[in-house]
């Protein structure tokens, strides 16, 4: 294996592990507060899954960009052997999506927590909480199209 | 397809007619009362005592509910304990809402008829969770004492034997563990010392000649002596019995009070019809409060849709014929509650999307239409595949067709049904049926007439940004659209700033589509685009000076223009998102697929099974977890880039008496084509 390929490989860890560290520190947050309103009101549970749920894409967007690399490279077939500068430019496109996944996947996480105390009070509220917990996922998603484009568009094979 | 139109209704009549007006106007559900003017001798008055005693009774039925939950709970604990599957079975109790639309008479007729008999049942369920309190106290003591009184178990002594004789002294009670050892050391020569390692401490039995009683009692309180509270008259040993014994009962007790209370679970429908009597009866007093009266008359005041006007009108001179009943058009600077009517497949988006926003003003622009369309337009988008989109449509459509869920509670699901269908279009476009590879459809004829089908590739470089290209110009077009709407509902106002700062951004968005059609062929295009667009943005600039007269105001509105198109530009990214959440459909199932293959190639035989498995699994959850995704942030799209340009929400939703129930639905008469007098 190349230094180049090492180096891709290394840029799908980072878009998975990040975003999922975001992710489950994010999940993580929302679960106790969650916990915390279903033990007065299991009714509630839908409401707060779905709440709780929200920082969880993070980690699927990781997923997604660790995935098109190692598709890219061809790791499930005929490795492809990168050279330096492919593989240092795969690994930046990583960069975009482990960064905004593990940043706003924690302050997601953060919002969906308030946003569950929210349904304790008024449940009928429950998709004005969800909107303001997406707001924070933008960014994520921005990162995710930016790293899809720059992992996937350019011929990184063919690069010397 | 518009906001109705809306009546005011006002009314004079009896007090004593008060109730049965208010009960026609229940059943019908056609008029929110609004707070009567004030009239020279009248007044707004308060039932305080009348309003306090339908609290307590609904209180009542909601004490009666969790308790029914709880015992059903229990009965079911105990059921699945004792493996009887029969016993689970017969445990019916059913405490959501119902799927059924009842006439608010007959409900009323209903109520009369039972209610004594519900109140009994809610006496005796309050009874018995009494009964269930106080044992639950008493095991707690029991268990408590039983607690205690092992400890001493191996004392094969009556308590009340242990007391002092003329000689000797006794003592019984609890030392801590290990310290035996040096208390028996340092007692007086004469002390017998039994000691026995009990829970956590020592039992320990000490006599002594009653001349060492103070030094043997000052040693023992060294060695954190706790005396024995007992002074029961018999052992420790019948006392455990004893206490065991009662706890048993106690729980048979409990067991059959829970029985008992589960033989209440039939009267489940009849209480949920009485809490929404009371709850109804409760905003009737609501009403109430907002007319004003005299002694012997009162005026209630009520907004009413026009086309329902007429049908109020007759019950209410129905209820009380002499009444004396005026209809009028609503007078600028009242606050008219808005009613939204909408064809059947607008209305479940207007429902869901909307609603949740905010009703729009009265008189103001319906946006249910435009949300509908491009709602159902980016679903398919961002969920991207045709299978999926199948499950969604076949799955949501057959539940409405066997559930055949009434009034408005199935509107979610209609909508999720509607947006499959986009998503079955959007599918076919991207070739996406359950994310299965494009070379394994080629393997077989219905595979290669999908692929035929597909018009965009998203896992081929350059179709991707195609796709991408196109995510961002739906979204020029909601934009556009937006503005268009916002310029539209300015033209009576404010003509001048709708048509230069909102028809400007309409004019820039058509001139660079017309612009972009020159790069794919149509040469001739590029210059009417250029002037189209140029011409836009001058209008946005001279748009900025509008309703300005200080020129350096006007320059500075100017600028403040040109720097709005960078909200602009960042709005029209922001539909990014469609791309964004179309890959992770497709990208997600492309795993799982590749999660099954890899099964197959590595267990024979089993690996099918385990395959399959995976598949089912795998495309549940992606289909799940995408369409939580795709619904918050179209959601979104709709709430912030689409509204935020012509929409605010600020109306007041029409919520008619009789409209506010929690467990049964009522029929109304909003929807009557029919107009007897017209």
């Amino acid at each position: 294996m190349t230094i180049g390929t090492f180096l891709a490989i290394l840029g799908a860890a980072l878009a998975v592990g990040f975003a999922g560290v975001g992710s489950v520190i994010g999940v993580g947050k929302a679960g106790q507060a969650a916990s915390g309103v279903i033990s007065e009101d299991p009714d509630k549970f839908i409401k707060c899954l779905i709440l709780e749920l929200l920082p969880g894409t993070q980690g699927l967007y990781g997923f997604i960009i660790g995935f098109l690399v190692m598709l890219k490279i061809n790791v499930f077939g005929d490795i492809a052997q990168l050279s330096l500068a492919a593989g240092a430019g795969m690994l930046a496109a990583c960069l975009p999506m482990a960064i905004s996944g593990y940043i706003s996947g924690i302050h997601q996480g953060k919002v969906a927590a308030s946003g569950i105390a929210l349904v304790a009070k008024k449940p009928e509220e429950s998709t004005k909480a969800i909107v303001l917990a997406v707001m924070v996922e933008t960014y994520a998603l921005l990162g995710l199209i930016i790293s899809f484009l720059a992992v996937f568009i350019p011929d990184y094979a063919a690069m010397v | 397809m518009s906001v109705v139109t809306m009546k005011k209704l006002t009314l004079v009549a009896h007090t004593k007619d008060k109730r049965k007006i208010l009960k026609a106007l229940t059943g019908l559900g056609t008029a929110e009362i609004c707070t009567a003017s004030s009239y020279d001798n009248t007044e707004k008055r308060e039932d305080s005592d009348l309003r306090s005693e339908i609290e307590r009774k609904l209180a009542r039925l909601t004490f009666a509910f969790a308790f029914l939950k709880d015992t059903y709970n229990v009965m079911q604990k105990a059921a699945k304990h004792e493996e009887k599957a029969d016993d689970i079975k017969e445990l019916k109790l059913n405490l959501k809402r119902e799927n059924k639309l009842i006439e608010y008479d007959d409900m009323v007729s209903e109520i009369a008829e039972n209610e004594y008999d519900l109140f009994e049942t809610v006496s005796l369920l309050e009874d018995f969770n009494s009964r269930l309190t106080d044992i639950k106290t008493e095991t707690a003591r029991l268990n408590n004492l039983y607690d205690q009184i092992t400890d001493y178990l191996s004392f094969d002594i009556k308590f009340s034997d242990i007391k002092d004789t003329q000689r000797i002294a006794m003592f019984l009670g609890l030392i801590p563990e290990g310290k035996a050892q040096t208390l028996q050391e340092v007692l007086p020569p004469s002390a017998v010392f039994v000691h026995h390692v009990a829970d956590k401490n020592e039992a320990v039995f000490i006599a002594v000649n009653k001349e060492d009683k103070e030094e043997t009692s000052k040693l023992l309180a060294a060695a954190d002596f706790a005396r024995c509270p007992f002074t029961f008259e018999s052992t420790a040993q019948e006392i455990a019995d004893s206490t065991q014994s009662r706890v048993s009962e106690l729980v048979a007790m409990r067991e059959e009070i829970y029985k008992q209370a589960a033989e209440n679970f039939r009267y489940d429908s009849a209480l949920k019809n009485l809490y929404d009597y009371y709850y109804l009866e409760l905003a009737k007093q609501d009403a109430i409060e907002k007319t004003a009266g005299t002694r012997k008359a009162f005026v209630l005041e009520a907004w009413v849709i026009a086309n329902a006007a007429q049908i109020t009108a007759s019950k209410i001179k129905e209820a009380s014929p002499t009444a004396e009943v005026l209809l009028t058009d609503p007078v600028e600077g009242e606050i008219v509650p808005s009613y939204v009517r909408n064809n059947k497949i607008v209305n479940p988006f207007g429902h869901n999307i909307t609603a949740m926003f905010g009703a729009p003003k009265y008189g103001g622009l319906d946006p249910n239409p435009f949300v509908a369309f491009f709602y159902f337009l980016f679903f398919g988008f961002m969920l991207s595949d045709a299978g999926y989109g199948i499950i969604l449509a076949v799955g949501c459509f057959a539940y409405l067709f066997i559930k055949k869920p009434v009034k408005n509670s199935g509107s979610f699901i209609k909508m999720l049904g509607l947006c499959g269908i986009s998503t079955v279009l959007w599918g076919i476009i991207f070739g996406g049926w359950f994310s299965i590879e494009s070379q394994y459809l080629q393997a077989n004829a219905a595979g290669r007439f999908l692929l035929s089908l597909r018009l965009i590739d998203p896992l081929s470089g350059s179709q991707a940004l195609i796709m991408f290209g196109l995510a961002l110009g739906l979204g020029v077009i909601q934009l556009a659209t937006g503005f268009f709407l916002s310029g539209y509902s300015k033209l009576k106002t404010k003509p001048l700033d709708g048509i230069f700062n909102d028809f400007s951004w309409v004019v820039i968005f058509i001139g660079l589509g017309v612009y972009l059609l020159s790069m794919v062929g149509l040469d001739g295009a590029a210059l009417p685009g250029l002037i189209l667009l140029l011409a836009g943005v001058a209008m946005l600039l001279l748009g900025g000076a509008v309703g300005k007269k200080n020129p350096l105001k006007m320059v500075g509105g100017a600028l403040k223009n040109v720097y709005g198109t960078i909200g602009v530009f960042s709005d029209v990214l922001s539909y990014a998102r469609l791309f964004g959440l179309g890959l992770t459909t497709g990208v997600i199932g492309m795993v799982i697929n590749k999660i099954g293959i890899l099964l197959i190639d590595m267990i024979p035989y089993a690996g099918y099974l385990a395959a399959i498995l995976v598949f089912v699994v795998g495309h549940t959850f992606n289909l799940f977890i995408n369409t939580l995704g795709v619904y918050v942030h179209n959601s979104r799209l709709q709430y912030v880039e689409f509204f935020g340009k012509f929409y605010n929400g600020e109306g007041h939703a029409f919520t008619p008496l009789g409209a506010k129930t929690k467990y049964v639905y009522l029929t109304d008469r909003l929807e009557t084509k029919s107009n007897p007098t017209k």
